[in-house]
């Protein structure tokens, strides 16, 4: 298990962060107060991925309707936009291709960023 | 294996007005230089700008349909800062030579003297700005393709430099390629020993698909492949192929994985209907393969390396498969973690390299 820490003023609500984690690099997110951290290393074509835009998903219930989910938990790879759930890595493009998923948590005044969800 | 040959890089001013300096004598924009001479050409820019069919462009996924991260710092368009084209394709993938297509318009103006002039702008540009500063670049002969003398002229104007290794032409035009109208544009490709390089894209003022007009870009973008076949198709069986047998065209952004299944109804049809093109006398697959090649990007992603393998064997053209990333644009293919990384070493060394160095003589250009 590998872990890295930095202080949380670093990552402000809205803010992304991206820092080395056993020598993988990472994105961590701050939205909503909500923090995540992915590899940014899409699986598509190794593109970028945590340097894209955080988006509402365009659903739809059937043919001829588009809704329009207005959070911002997709993540949309710069390269060929591929889609990823910034909660799990779980792609929506593909459900196949996951973008490995790490693990933030608040200690005090600081982020720690780990390989594992186990934490002390 | 050493070095990577990318055949479909596009460049793009940084502006509209920086081909204005690129405009030949009478279309220039003087004002900057002298107040007295000149403007006809340039107020004609300016006040109607560039004029295609309507209804041309489906819109795209992304902005100027390009990737989210290849915006250069300085403000300018994907594809217009050398430097960040070096960073991000040239020097992260030690690519040995680059093949430019400028898609800027000027084959589908509908004042063909304006295309003419504004091809003739480009390819100064492309001289300029990209292969002078920067020799692993080279350029395409952009020709107003809708007119054939203005066509064969530009070639004459820079054909004879080695900057230039292919003639550009687009895949919708308004007649099939085949047609008579082009010939004289093939007549000087094979004079200066060009491959005729038919791009993705275009408009020659038909319904994007053979059945009208869709929806959807992704209708659009799909029904290329189609476009494409009919321009293959033509080739064969006007007789173009056979009749210049120093012709030879690349498909850029064709995709190839319809390719097998489009020669086995190809070669049938010309079984059955033989009579009436009588002047083909080579089966038709084999007069693609011999003179047409084909660029990687899209590749649809068959999966992995047995399908690959077996793919490339119903295709039969390993010497004719020419990489491609379409750098910048959204569908760009990565050379180092693309469909392709799972190809057998010694079919990715032709595909990646050998193949383009050959068919472009790169490092042997000497014209005659």
């Amino acid at each position: 298990m590998a872990e890295i820490r930095f202080p949380a003023t670093e990552l402000p609500e809205g803010a992304r962060k991206m820092v080395s984690v056993g020598g993988i690099d990472v994105g961590v997110f701050n939205v909503g107060g909500e923090l995540f951290a992915l590899q940014n290393r899409c699986p598509h074509q190794w593109g970028p991925v945590c340097e894209g835009d955080l988006l509402g998903a365009m659903e739809s219930a059937g043919p001829g309707r588009y809704d329009y989910v207005p959070d911002s938990y997709r993540l949309r790879c710069p390269w060929h936009g591929w889609e990823f759930d910034i909660k799990t890595g779980c792609g929506w493009t593909d459900i196949k291709a996951r973008v490995r998923r790490f693990y933030p948590r608040r200690e005090e005044d600081e982020v720690v960023v780990s390989t594992s969800p186990g934490t002390v | 294996m050493t070095g990577i040959v990318d055949c479909d890089v596009h460049p793009a001013p940084v502006s509209s007005q920086v081909l204005d300096d690129f405009l030949p004598f009478g279309w220039r924009d003087r004002r900057q230089l002298a107040q007295y001479l000149p403007q006809q050409w340039q107020r004609y820019r300016e006040a109607l700008g560039d004029r295609s069919y309507m209804g041309a462009e489906y819109p795209r996924p992304t902005p100027r349909a390009a990737r989210g991260d290849s915006w250069p710092g300085n403000g300018g368009p994907p594809g217009s800062d050398l430097g960040l084209l070096r960073e991000q394709l040239l020097d992260a993938w030690q690519i040995d030579y680059g093949v430019m297509n400028p898609l800027l318009g000027a084959g589908e103006q509908l004042n063909l003297e304006y295309g003419g002039a504004l091809c003739h702008a480009i390819n100064d540009w492309q001289r300029e700005v990209w292969t002078s500063p920067e020799p692993r670049l080279h350029a395409s002969v952009c020709v107003p393709f809708e007119d054939a003398g203005l066509s064969v002229a530009e070639i004459r104007r820079v054909a004879a430099d080695e900057a230039f290794c292919q003639v550009l032409v687009h895949c919708r035009t308004q007649e099939p390629l085949g047609r008579r109208k082009y010939w004289p544009i093939y007549e000087a490709a094979v004079e200066y020993r060009l491959p005729v390089a038919i791009h993705f894209g275009g408009w020659g003022g038909h319904p994007p698909t053979p059945a009208g007009f869709p929806s959807f870009y992704i209708e659009d973008t799909f029904s290329m492949a189609a476009a494409f076949a009919a321009q293959l198709t033509s080739l064969v069986f006007e007789g173009v192929l056979e009749r210049f047998p120093g012709l030879r065209f690349v498909l850029i952004e064709s995709g190839l994985t319809w390719l097998p299944g489009y020669f086995a109804r190809l070669d049938r049809s010309w079984r059955l209907l033989h009579d009436e093109v009588a002047h083909v006398s080579r089966t038709p697959s084999e007069q693609v393969r011999a003179q047409v090649a084909v660029t990687t990007q899209p590749f649809d992603e068959p999966g992995p390396p047995s399908r690959l393998a077996d793919f490339f064997a119903k295709l039969g053209m390993d010497d004719r498969v020419l990489f491609s990333t379409d750098y910048p644009h959204w569908d760009f293919e990565s050379p180092g973690h693309g469909p392709l990384r799972l190809l057998d070493p010694v079919r990715k060394q032709r595909i990646m390299r050998d193949n383009a160095m050959e068919w472009f003589r790169f490092g042997n250009r000497a014209h005659g």
